[in-house]
């Protein structure tokens, strides 16, 4: 089958086609390298869940400066392969960072509301179960 | 019950509208329509129930004289009446005047008697449990006493808890009320400036009678119960997420029923002994019985202190 026919049989364009069969089935065009390991980058996936989840979510620029502060404690040979990588920079740009979102499906980008720190402090199980049980005793009388 | 402040100025300064213009307009604007005084921003409290029903509003205008809220207007045949502002709300509500527009003791004090008459024609012969915020202004030992004659039990949601413990201050409610409230704002001030005449504060009572009867409708309320747990009673309603934000580590299971079930006897010597800090009652981590006769002999032992 020539590439034009497998376009037109999978209906995808030429360009398309002609990438999936060079790069061995690949359908979307390869980001650059990630420059961190995969267990780094695992760690820093869930460091970034994790944050959400407690109300501490880092956004997009904030993900850039902590791997700057990350890759500041490293090797200096670590740092000159990541300033090679970055643009002489240790800080990745955005382009990394949506790369990095790519990779990790688990991570989503949200718009977010906010909370005052007393009542996020307040919000705890016992607080909330003696309410509920002081309701259930009103209840019940 | 919870209380709502409606910024009727700021949400013709500030909100985004879009209109229609012709192509190459640089800025287009809009012309805002003068506001009078006491039409800038109110407070509003709102009291649901389970089954859907809205008590009767209760608004705070600004106004330097305090009293009920009157305004002169005019009538089609030019002649000026007094009218009540109360007139323009649900039936039954009341419009009171102070200045900043906000709660107080004795603005409690009134909506306290006009709640107790609701909720004696409501179902008289049984008990009814009112929950509101744990706010200074709630702690008036005359307000309380005439909710407990008309049966009704009064409980102080923990400090700072409202927005995972109140069914008002819910998604369903005023999540829905709000935005209502503002669109409410725009339309009549649009009215106003077609109608060459100023925002006043009639035209802010209508926004907010508007808005609750568009908003807090029966579905949405039992909607908003449901949601926090409170009737049904279902202390799984609150989700973990909620509990984890600011935690040192998220909140990974943890049986929010079967604690409930084990509270109860230490939440009975709780009731028994209101914490007072700093002269004045504490609700900081526990919900406190308001109407119980212990808390009430404390907050009057602390108003005649």
């Amino acid at each position: 089958m020539t590439t034009k026919a497998f376009a037109a049989r999978f209906r995808m364009s030429y360009a398309q086609a002609r990438y999936f069969v060079l790069n061995g089935g690949v359908l979307r065009r390869r980001g650059p390298s990630p420059f961190f390991k995969p267990e780094e980058e695992a760690l820093l996936a869930k460091f970034l869940a994790t944050n959400a989840t407690i109300g501490r979510g880092l956004t997009q620029d904030s993900l850039s400066r902590i791997c700057a502060l990350y890759l500041s404690e490293l090797s200096s040979d670590r740092q000159a392969a990541a300033r090679a990588r970055f643009n002489g920079s240790l800080t990745p740009g955005r382009g990394w960072v949506s790369c990095f979102l790519d990779r990790h499906p688990v991570l989503k980008n949200y718009r977010v509301c906010t909370i005052e720190e007393g009542r996020a402090r307040n919000s705890r199980p016992e607080v909330v179960t003696r309410s509920y049980a002081l309701l259930s005793l009103l209840y019940r009388d | 019950m919870d209380e709502t402040h409606i910024h009727a100025r700021s949400s013709a300064i500030s909100s985004r509208m879009g209109i229609v213009g012709g192509v190459g307009m640089s800025k287009p604007e809009v012309i805002l329509p003068p506001f009078s005084s006491g039409a800038g921003a109110c407070t509003a409290a709102f009291c649901v129930s389970a089954a859907g029903v809205v008590a009767p509003h209760f608004v705070v205008v600004d106004g330097q004289a305090p009293g009920h809220g009157i305004v002169t207007v005019t009538g089609p045949d030019g002649f000026k009446k007094d009218a009540a502002l109360a007139s323009w709300l649900n039936d039954g509500a009341i419009v009171s005047r102070r200045s900043p527009p906000g709660m107080e003791k004795a603005v409690f004090d009134v909506w306290c008697e006009m709640f107790s008459k609701f909720a004696r024609s409501y179902y008289p012969e049984e008990a009814k449990i009112l929950s509101l915020d744990g706010a200074k202004v709630h702690l008036s030992p005359k307000g309380l006493l005439v909710l407990l004659r008309s049966n009704v039990n009064f409980i102080a949601e923990p400090s700072r808890m409202s927005h995972i413990l109140q069914a008002l201050d819910n998604s369903s409610s005023f999540g829905r009320y709000q935005p209502k409230v503002r669109s409410r704002v725009r339309e009549i001030f649009f009215e106003c400036r077609d109608a060459a005449r100023s925002f006043k504060t009639p035209e802010l009572m209508r926004s907010i009678a508007g808005a609750a009867s568009e908003a807090l409708t029966e579905s949405a309320l039992r909607t908003a119960f449901l949601r926090v747990g409170i009737w049904p009673l279902g202390p799984s309603a609150v989700s973990r997420e909620e509990l984890s934000e600011e935690a040192e580590a998220p909140v990974a299971s943890v049986d929010l029923e079967l604690l409930t079930r084990r509270l109860p006897p230490s939440v009975r010597r709780d009731i028994k002994c209101p914490r007072v800090v700093n002269g004045t009652l504490s609700t900081a981590g526990r919900g406190t019985a308001l109407t119980a006769p212990e808390v009430l002999d404390a907050l009057e032992g602390e108003a005649a202190a």
